[in-house]
């Protein structure tokens, strides 16, 4: 197993608070609701909203979803956004935003890296974080939208942004990554892109995910639950032939240097699994 | 001819990056700072999201070919520069 270890931004919105832990300990649990999934039932009890990318995000197409986990009067819910935020988080450098408490006035997060700033709400949303390099997940009366056009299935986010008090929470990402092996890389970058017939999703000319070419006409509405591995990437579920492919996802992750062996990938569901099964997930029909 | 990039057709674009990627992988890194290429998003409307496209002219000292290919949009065009075209006028 490689020695990577997941990063955890912690954000405490009573105490306005924040701290990055590193978890060695975590790295089997690969990202997205797999590590979102350890993370609350290690740390979380009945108060988290956990945001988490995979390995994969900003590195390979079509790994283009954000893992939401956050409870819900009783039930875990697992969600997955679209748009810019999976590579605005990964190229921050971290594996997870961890966030508890309730703020005590209505409140704007500005997360550049590894740093929080506490904003009033008043504050200009369009002056914070960087341009291009930011994704702004923004409520308001009705919903809650990710850069102005996408959002959680069902408006699944705004009741529990609403219970946190947060208003705003603007996400920029600046870090920029090695490739140890390039030629190796982008051969299995552009055989990926390339198989576009494998999607279960026709191009339409919509605002896309970031890294994926096709611009559906579902990447507005995210998704709920499916594949654990392909949720854990986190890859779009309209990928799934590709990152539910043992093979695949174990030559992506060897090239950008994650130790993962193929029993490792192949028994990550059943992990998984017996994680959920501490967590008390509660009557849901996705998970 | 030398050829540039061009992004002829910006109201194509549907924000996928996947041209700001292509060109920091040419510069050895993956990731969106120092790009070249920079995709911003122009709010109007709930349902009308669009985005604008801004190339620093040292994009053209790299494959720009790969990069007017990889768009999925069609939003780049590769035009003959415009000092080479001078430069053949007088």
């Amino acid at each position: 197993m490689s020695s990577l270890a997941k990063k955890v931004l912690y954000i405490d919105l009573s105490r306005q608070e924040f701290e990055v832990k590193s978890h060695p300990d975590m790295n089997e649990f690969i990202g997205g609701v797999g590590l979102g999934a350890k993370l609350a039932l290690d740390f979380g009890g009945d108060d988290f909203l956990i945001f988490s990318t995979g390995p994969l995000n900003g590195f390979f197409p079509f790994a283009s979803k954000t893992s939401v986990l956050f409870r819900d009067g009783g039930k875990i819910q697992d969600t997955y956004l679209g748009g810019s935020l999976s590579t605005r988080l990964r190229f921050t450098g971290l594996d997870a935003i961890f966030i508890h408490g309730v703020a005590k006035e209505p409140m704007v997060l500005d997360i550049v890296d590894e740093k929080v700033s506490f904003k009033p709400v008043g504050e200009d949303v369009g002056s914070l974080g960087l341009p291009g390099k930011r994704s702004v997940l923004d409520l308001d009366e009705n919903r809650a939208s990710l850069d102005a056009y996408f959002e959680g299935p069902n408006n699944i986010l705004h009741k529990i942004l609403i219970q946190k008090n947060l208003k705003a929470m603007i996400i920029t990402g600046s870090k920029t990554f090695d490739i140890p092996d390039r030629e190796r890389y982008e051969e299995l970058y552009a055989k990926i892109l390339a198989r576009t017939e494998d999607l279960t999703v026709e191009k339409s000319g919509k605002p896309s995910c970031s890294g994926c070419p096709m611009g559906c006409l579902y990447s507005k509405t995210g998704e709920l639950g499916g594949d654990i591995l392909v949720h854990s990437l986190v890859a779009c579920t309209f990928a799934e032939k590709i990152y539910s492919d043992t093979s695949m996802v174990f030559s992506c992750l060897n090239v950008l240097g994650y130790g993962y062996t193929h029993e490792e990938i192949e028994n990550f569901p059943k992990l998984v699994y017996d994680v959920l099964s501490k967590l008390d997930v509660g009557t849901t029909s996705h998970i | 001819m030398a050829k540039v990039l061009k992004a002829s057709f910006e109201k194509n674009c549907i924000g996928c990056e996947l041209c700001v990627l292509e060109v920091q992988r040419q510069l050895g890194k993956v990731g969106l700072e120092g790009s070249p290429i920079r995709i911003f998003r122009k709010e109007k409307s709930a349902d009308k999201l669009s985005f604008s496209v801004d190339i620093d002219p040292s994009v053209n000292e790299l494959d720009i070919e790969k990069v007017h290919n990889i768009c999925p949009a069609l939003v780049f065009t590769l035009e003959d520069s415009e000092e080479e075209k001078h430069e053949l006028v007088s």
